[in-house]
This record gives structure tokens, C-alpha cells and sequence, in this order.
């Protein structure tokens, strides 16, 4: 059966190819696209769709790089470019890159096998014990004294169409199954779930079609060649692999190497993607053995990949295994070992700790590859889709277009602005969380150096000594990433945001539009989602502070007033860019482009108000009835009008100014050399910001690649 | 982020300029457009409104149309006010903080200016405070999900429902002014997630 299964998906392999050439040439020239090299010559393969594919790459807006020959490199946004036409267009996988993230799974954002731990395509999985991420079973499953998805950052534990059989432990997330539901009569504790029968209905994975398609996948890496430079040695004991390249390192070794091998150092570079091949028809088996780097360091995690195309059997045993293993058609053993990745096996059997570290294919780093309105760090992933496969923390910039817009009937003409924003994800389970969605008021403040610098993600700047003379970086043991998942934005010319002129216009006024602010918020907010899929439908929370409040007010409205922001439309706010970006998030989460208000507020349901205005003013005209009383000396407040209580300003019967002594947005708190308390904070925050170190940290990526 | 990505970047010159370190300047360089700086804490020049500025040539004020202000324009007021409240008739969740030490917005102001009788929506009151018209601010309310503290508001009929009153969350108990996160960030994380959790759909 298995030996069947080998030859089946080796020809599809190849016939993925489709080509018109000899076969034996071609699979090679198809693949050489497949990882990043020279640039590539439009006419130059022999195979004419490979030459359709490469002509597109290359002919595409911001891409000929692709085909320079002087300067040009195929780097990993070629390669994508060109998947993803191979793959929309002609319906081909040809770099085996889109099998990894198959589904998702029905009602979730959770796609396979990339967002699972362990998935077996055709057999049981048994003796599941300790499992950081989710599992999926073709099989029966069974566990026993178990903890499952412990570290919950997806929302089903575990799928398993042969149905399960527990025996005392704890399930982080949902059971999705057919067949028996089986604890035997022992305790088993769901946490943030429960078990949940699929039948009647399909099952939510098709294990069919995965397995035929990670079967391609496999065949597919495995024609992908070694990366030029590199080699692998042995030396009695030790299997050294040595690659240079910081993109991509592919090896391939005969499992006979692996026989009596204790060491595996891997000598390349740490932010590269490895690749290691094994080809052998045989059953393979990796034991007592440890891995390093070539300064004898554990190895980083999530970006090796041990490919097994065609091993009927496969044992990792008394092994630290820091890798993801793909052996489509192997009886995989995990014995007394820990591994931290993705195994995808045939079937498996356990008795091993599983650590959540998910493999993802090689994308290009930094948002611009695909998308020339959307710049981030590096350090950010894109799968071939042009979006996050999986959600870590990102921060960047969205370019939104400007141009010809009508307020209060009259005609105004917007400058593009490229907005900052940082995100990060909740702690557990972020798919399933609300975005909230951060920013101040002014108008003109910033939010990177108030909400965003205090008290509200993961990390936080601190005053240690109270006398505001610096801020320092602490952890955040109570921030909001408990909860949600979270956005930050500065405003349109505050903080890292900036505007650039619109094609064409003439003037460029960075004054405020209270309008177009709020309308300009609502699409940044609607164009992240869009380049967020995981995180689209969810729920969100506006969190607006002081003229936040005022802009969280108009966002809302023209949500819930879209007719009237239409070019056509008779409301004081109209802009046709708006109104796309509105009918696309409607298309897309609510499906109709006339939703009625209570599907709006299944989305956007909530607003959490900062001290807010939202009345304009005729809400600061009462300001004086609510003065808080003043605990800072009585000397402090010169105010005889109104002894012990905290004010903003004093004019004296001659018409003379004096200035408060206190902080008027911390009446308790004292001026410092002149400046209120709290913006002595927010320009220590500011100071801290403009460290790349330290934005670094606050951002929880590599801001230097931006 | 980088100078040489936005050589035309404008309007950045008025406000809390921050002079970034050298280490920043060495990755993401040393020359910037005229207008432009890398980080503005509080960017002045947007503050009195589109159409009214200096333009990027320097040639002085505007003198075009100027957009809707948001400060001293009372009817923008009162229609953002409108807004307001029937965004809170809507939503279903609004959870505005309440400071001890702010002395320039303080929130418990909204439910004053929803009473001045101007603003749509809220169901106007010969004497404001008391429901169902107008809006009415209880600071020692109890509420299940939060510190104690709603704003209650009376709306005219909307979408065909007429008599209905609306609760806005107004936790009270921050010992802090402006930008409580600053200075009472874990008590407002606890107050806002014990408040979604209550008024969303949270399987938690």
C-alpha cells in the first residue's frame, strides 16, 4: 500500500510540472524558479510555461528586478509572485508551497498542517502525552495523563475522524471528531472548550486531498537543488551541514549517513530557512543524538524542515529534534524524544514531548515585496498569498491614497499619508481575539509615545524613580494582549506617520480635516484587515483617547452611514475611497454590501473612551463644574476664584494670563521646568522611541528593516 | 522609515520635535526633507484646521475653505454629539474612563452638553438628570463588569423604538488625570476586559 502511495505521488509530482519538454529536463528547470538565484531570462527555458511564468514575474509593476541581468537577483517575492500565478492561474502548486497551509479548517482561521503540531494523513496517532499545538488524526487518536494545545494559539486542539479515546487529562481548545468520543471513564478537563461531534456533515479536513497534496509538496522540495556553496561532511560521529546563504539553505544527504550519527551541527546562518533532504526508500531512523550550530548553541527554531518523500518508516528516538518533519507516507515513531515543530506523517506514534513551533515555507520578508501600499519589518513573513500565515508581532506603514474628496458640500483635495502602525498579537489563541484598536487625540498628538508607550501592550516605559528624569522598559505583566489582539496608529502627520504629496495637487496642507481624520482611520483600519485575513471578521475594539473620542464618533458613523460617504451621497463626508474600502470589508465579513446595523455590531461593537471629548464644544463649556480639587500645596494654585481646586488658566481683573503650577491633565502632579508633568513623560517616551534598540523591543520587531 | 524612502515628506516641522540618537540616524540617515522629522510627539500644524495652514512652499495661510472644527464650532459639536449618542444606541458597548485629576476634559462634562438640548437624538429635557430624557451620570452606580459608574441616556424614538434608555459604562475609581494608562494602566485593562467579556459574545 505504501509502496503504491510513493509511486502515485511521485507521478503527481511530476505531472504538476505539466510541461512540454522531456520530463527529465524539465523538473529541474521548473524548480530552479522554485528558490532564489540569479535573475532569470524571460525567454529562457525551453519549457513555454515556465516561460509564461517568469514573463509575468518579471513584467509585473515592481518586479523587473526579477529579470535584471546587471543588477537583478530572483529572490523569494519572484518566487511568490510567481506561485501565486502558477496557482490562481493555471492551477498548479509547482513549488509546493501553498499544500502547506491547506483549509482552514470551517468557522476558524486555522489552516493545516502549518497551524498543527502533529498531523497524520492515513493512520492513528497514538499515545499522545504532552503537546504544546494542535493535532490532527486520519485515525483514532488516543492519549493518555495528556495535555493537548497547551500553549493555545489556535482555537482546535484536535481533529480526529477515527475518533478518540482519552484517558485522564486536559484539552486546551475544541475536539472536532467523527466516530467514538471515548474517556474511559476517566477525568478530562477542557479548557476554553469542548468536545464537538462533526456528524452529520463533512469532516473539516479533507485528509484525502491533504495527503495527496502534501505528497506533491514533499516530491516537490525534493527536486529543489542544493543551494549552490553548500556541503555536508562527516566526521567519524559528527554530520556537519554548511550553507551561506541567509535566505535559503537546501541539502539533501542518503539516509546512510544518518547510521551512527551523534551530532548534528548545522553551520549557516540564523535567520536562513533549511531544507534537508532525504530521498531514501527506506526506513530511516535518527537516534541518540543532539543538535547545535557551529558554536555548539542550540539551533533557532521554525525554519528547518527534514523532507522524507518516500521512507515507509521513520524513528526519531532519544533525540532533541529542533526541526519540522514532512514524511507523507512514513509510519512515524517519536520515542523518548522532543521535538518542536510540525510532523506530518502517515500515522505516528508518541511517546515524546511535541513543542508548538510551526514551519513556514521561506516568504519574503518585509510587506513591499507583494504590496507597494503596504511597507513592515522584515522579520515578517508573507506567505504566497501576500499575507501573514501566521500572526506575530508587525509593525509598518500604510500608504493611504489621497486625492479629490467633499466635505460640508464643498470639494478638498487630500495628500497621500503613509500611517504607522504596530501590532501585536494575543497572547493565546489570537485568531479568536478582538483587534483593539489604539489611538490619541490632540488633534496632532501621537499614539506611539502615550497609549503606546504606557500601560497598554506588552512592553511598557516606566518612570522608576517618580521624579520623571528618564523612563525605562519593563515587561507588562497586565497588558491588553491577555485579552486581544492589538493595533496602534498615529494619526496622519503625528508620531513616525507622515504625509507625501498626491500626484498632481497643488498645495499640500497638513492641517486637520475632522473628517477626513476619521475617514482616514477607518480605512487604515479596514486595509489591515484586508492584508490580515486571520483577523477580518473579528471583533473590534476603538480605543480612543481625548479627540479620539471625536474621531472614534465619525469612524462609527460612517460605518454605520455608508450610503451617505459615497461619491454620490448627500452626507458632509463624502469619499469614494472610503466607500470602496467599506464595501469591500462588507463583501468580505458580512456578505452583502448593504448590511443592516446589527451585523455592523457584531463587528464593530465596542468603544472604550479615554477621557474622551465627543460633544465638542458644549462638552468643555461644563468642564469648570467637574474642576478637581488640587492636592498639591495651596501656594501651587494661585486661582483666588476658585481656592484648592485644579484649573487650566487664571486671567487676572487686568486682563493678565497666569499659568497654572500643576499638571492640568494631572492636577496632583507639578510643572517641571515649565512643562507638565505628563508631557515630560510623553518626551521621555518620544527620546526612547528614537532609539532603534529600544523601538526594537516596544515593537517586538527589527524596526531597521522598515 | 527610511530618509531616502521619503524624500517628500512635508508638514513635520511645528510641534514636539524629537532629535533622534545617533544610532538611529546612522540606520536610517541623516538628511530628511525640509518639512519632515522622524518622530513628532504633537505635530502643531494640524491643529486649526484643513485649508487654513501654511503650505509646504512656505508661502503663508491658506485661504480656501476651512474644514469643520472640532473646538469652537458649536454646530460641529453638536452633530459629533449626535453622533456620539446614537453610535452609543448602536453599539451596545461604551466604556468612557472617568479621572480624578483631569482638569481639561472630564467626562462626567458629556452628560451636561448631551442635556443642552441641541443634540440630536437624546430625547431633550425640560430638567436635565432625570430619566428617561436626557442624559444622567451616576458616578456610584454598580455595574457587574466594571468599577462603579454609568452614564444613563434617553433617546427620541430611533429606527421605529421609541422610550428607550441606554447605559454607558463610566468606571470611576482611577486615581489618576488625562492618559489614565499612564499612571493606572492595570486597573483600566482589568475594568475593559471584565467589561467585554460581559457585553461581547466571549466564550471565555
Amino acid at each position: 500500500m505504501h509502496s503504491s502511495g510513493r509511486l502515485h505521488s511521485l507521478r503527481l509530482g511530476l505531472s504538476l510540472l505539466a510541461l512540454t519538454t522531456p520530463l527529465a529536463a524539465s523538473a529541474d528547470e521548473a524548480h530552479s524558479w522554485c528558490i532564489p538565484g540569479g535573475p532569470k531570462n524571460q525567454n529562457g527555458s525551453s519549457n513555454g510555461q515556465v516561460n509564461d511564468i517568469v514573463e509575468h514575474v518579471c513584467n509585473a509593476s515592481g518586479f523587473s528586478h526579477c529579470c535584471d541581468q546587471v543588477k537583478g537577483t530572483w529572490d523569494l517575492a519572484c518566487i511568490q509572485k510567481g506561485s501565486s500565478y502558477a496557482f490562481t492561474q493555471l492551477n498548479q502548486d509547482v513549488c509546493g508551497r501553498y499544500a502547506w497551509g491547506q483549509g482552514p479548517i470551517p468557522g476558524t482561521q486555522q489552516y493545516y498542517p502549518r497551524d498543527f503540531n502533529l498531523v497524520a494523513l492515513a493512520g492513528p496517532v497514538s499515545g499522545l502525552a504532552d503537546v504544546e499545538g494542535p493535532v490532527a488524526s486520519y485515525g483514532l487518536a488516543t492519549a493518555r495523563s495528556f495535555s493537548l494545545n497547551s500553549a493555545q494559539k489556535e482555537r482546535v486542539a484536535l481533529v480526529a475522524q477515527g475518533g478518540v479515546s482519552f484517558n485522564n487529562g486536559t484539552v486546551y481548545g475544541d475536539v472536532q471528531y467523527a466516530g467514538a468520543y471515548n474517556t474511559n471513564g476517566r477525568s478530562v478537563t477542557y479548557i476554553h472548550g469542548e468536545p464537538r461531534p462533526t456528524f452529520p456533515g463533512p469532516f473539516p479536513i479533507d485528509f484525502t486531498t491533504a495527503r495527496a497534496r502534501l505528497k506533491e509538496m514533499s516530491a516537490s522540495l525534493n527536486l529543489y537543488p542544493t543551494t549552490p556553496g553548500s556541503s555536508v561532511t562527516k566526521s567519524y560521529s559528527t554530520l556537519t551541514f554548511k550553507g551561506t546563504s541567509h535566505v535559503l539553505n537546501v541539502f539533501s544527504i542518503s539516509s546512510s549517513l544518518l547510521t551512527g550519527t551523534s551530532t548534528y551541527v548545522f553551520d549557516v546562518p540564523p535567520e536562513s530557512t533549511v531544507i534537508v533532504n532525504v530521498p531514501n526508500a527506506t526506513r530511516v531512523t535518527i537516534q541518540n543524538a543532539g543538535f547545535s550550530d557551529a558554536s555548539g548553541h542550540a539551533l533557532p527554531a521554525n525554519n528547518m524542515l527534514w523532507n522524507f518523500p518516500f521512507a515507509p518508516a521513520l524513528t526519531v528516538q532519544s533525540v532533541g529534534f529542533p526541526a519540522s518533519i514532512l514524511a507523507p507516507s512514513a509510519a512515524v515513531t517519536l520515542k523518548w524524544a522532543f521535538v518542536r515543530g510540525t510532523v506530518v506523517g502517515w500515522s505516528a506514534t508518541v511517546d515524546a514531548e511535541l513543542h508548538w513551533r510551526p514551519f513556514q515555507l521561506p516568504g519574503c520578508g518585509g510587506c513591499l515585496c507583494l504590496d507597494q501600499g503596504w511597507s513592515c519589518s522584515a522579520d515578517t513573513i508573507l506567505s504566497d498569498d501576500g499575507t501573514p500565515g501566521m500572526l506575530g508581532p508587525e509593525a509598518g506603514f500604510l500608504h493611504i491614497e489621497g486625492g479629490d474628496y467633499r466635505a460640508e458640500n464643498v470639494p478638498r483635495e487630500a495628500p497621500d499619508h503613509r500611517i504607522w502602525y504596530s501590532f501585536r498579537p494575543a497572547n493565546l489563541m489570537p485568531k479568536t481575539r478582538p483587534l483593539a484598536v489604539f489611538f490619541n487625540g490632540g488633534p496632532g498628538s501621537a499614539t506611539s509615545n502615550v497609549l503606546f508607550s504606557f500601560g497598554t501592550g506588552p512592553v511598557k516605559q516606566v518612570d522608576p524613580t517618580g521624579d520623571a528624569t528618564s523612563l525605562t522598559l519593563v515587561s507588562n505583566s497586565h497588558s491588553w494582549t491577555e485579552f486581544a489582539n492589538l493595533l496602534y496608529i498615529d494619526a496622519p502627520g503625528t508620531g513616525f506617520s507622515y504625509p507625501l504629496p498626491h500626484a498632481g495637487n497643488t498645495t499640500n496642507d497638513v492641517g486637520i480635516d475632522i473628517d477626513d481624520d476619521a475617514g482616514i482611520f477607518l480605512r487604515v483600519i479596514l486595509q489591515f484587515l484586508r492584508r490580515h485575513p486571520a483577523l477580518r471578521a473579528n471583533r473590534i475594539i476603538l480605543v480612543g483617547e481625548s479627540y479620539g473620542g471625536t474621531r472614534a464618533t465619525l469612524m462609527l458613523h460612517y460605518l454605520y452611514n455608508y450610503q451617505q460617504v459615497a461619491g454620490g451621497g448627500a452626507g458632509p463626508y463624502r469619499n469614494s475611497r472610503l466607500y470602496s474600502d467599506l464595501m469591500d470589508y462588507f463583501s468580505a465579513v458580512y456578505h452583502t454590501q448593504s448590511p443592516d446595523p446589527l451585523k455592523m455590531k457584531e463587528t464593530f461593537g465596542h468603544q472604550v473612551l479615554i477621557d474622551p471629548v465627543v460633544v465638542g464644544r458644549y462638552q468643555t463649556d461644563n468642564n469648570k463644574k467637574y474642576e478637581p480639587q488640587n492636592p498639591l500645596p495651596p501656594s501651587t494654585n494661585p486661582d483666588q476664584n476658585n481656592p484648592g481646586k485644579c484649573w487650566i488658566q487664571w486671567q487676572t481683573s487686568g486682563g493678565d494670563w497666569v499659568f497654572p503650577t500643576c499638571d492640568v491633565y494631572n492636577c496632583d502632579k507639578p510643572v517641571i521646568n515649565g512643562v507638565y508633568w505628563s508631557y515630560v513623560l510623553m518626551d521621555l517616551a518620544s527620546a526612547n522611541l528614537t532609539k532603534v534598540a529600544t523601538l526594537n523591543q516596544m515593537l517586538g520587531v527589527n524596526a531597521a528593516t522598515i | 522609515m527610511k530618509a531616502s524612502a521619503r524624500s517628500q515628506a512635508f508638514g513635520r516641522e511645528h510641534g514636539n520635535i524629537v532629535s533622534p540618537s545617533n544610532d538611529w540616524l546612522n540606520t536610517f540617515g541623516y538628511t530628511l526633507a525640509p518639512g519632515d522629522n522622524y518622530f513628532l510627539g504633537l505635530n502643531n500644524g494640524v491643529q486649526d484646521g484643513y485649508g487654513c495652514r501654511r503650505d509646504y512652499a512656505g508661502t503663508g495661510w491658506c485661504t480656501g475653505s476651512v474644514s469643520r472644527q472640532w473646538r469652537s464650532d458649536y454646530p460641529t459639536g453638536a452633530d459629533v454629539g449626535g453622533d456620539f449618542a446614537l453610535n452609543v444606541y448602536r453599539l451596545g458597548g461604551t466604556l468612557i474612563t472617568v479621572t480624578k485629576y483631569d482638569s481639561v476634559v472630564p467626562s462626567q462634562a458629556i452628560s451636561d452638553a448631551l442635556n443642552s438640548g441641541d443634540i440630536p437624538n437624546v430625547l431633550p429635557c425640560p430638567q436635565p438628570g432625570s430619566i428617561p430624557c436626557g442624559a444622567y451620570y451616576q458616578p456610584n452606580q454598580s455595574t457587574p463588569y466594571s468599577s462603579p459608574g454609568i452614564m444613563r441616556i434617553a433617546f427620541t424614538p430611533i429606527d421605529g423604538i421609541s422610550g428607550t434608555t441606554v447605559n454607558i459604562t463610566m468606571p470611576t475609581a482611577y486615581n489618576s488625570g488625562h492618559s489614565v494608562t499612564m499612571r493606572d494602566g492595570d486597573s483600566l485593562q482589568a475594568d475593559v476586559r471584565l467589561w467585554f467579556k460581559y457585553t461581547a459574545f466571549d466564550p471565555w
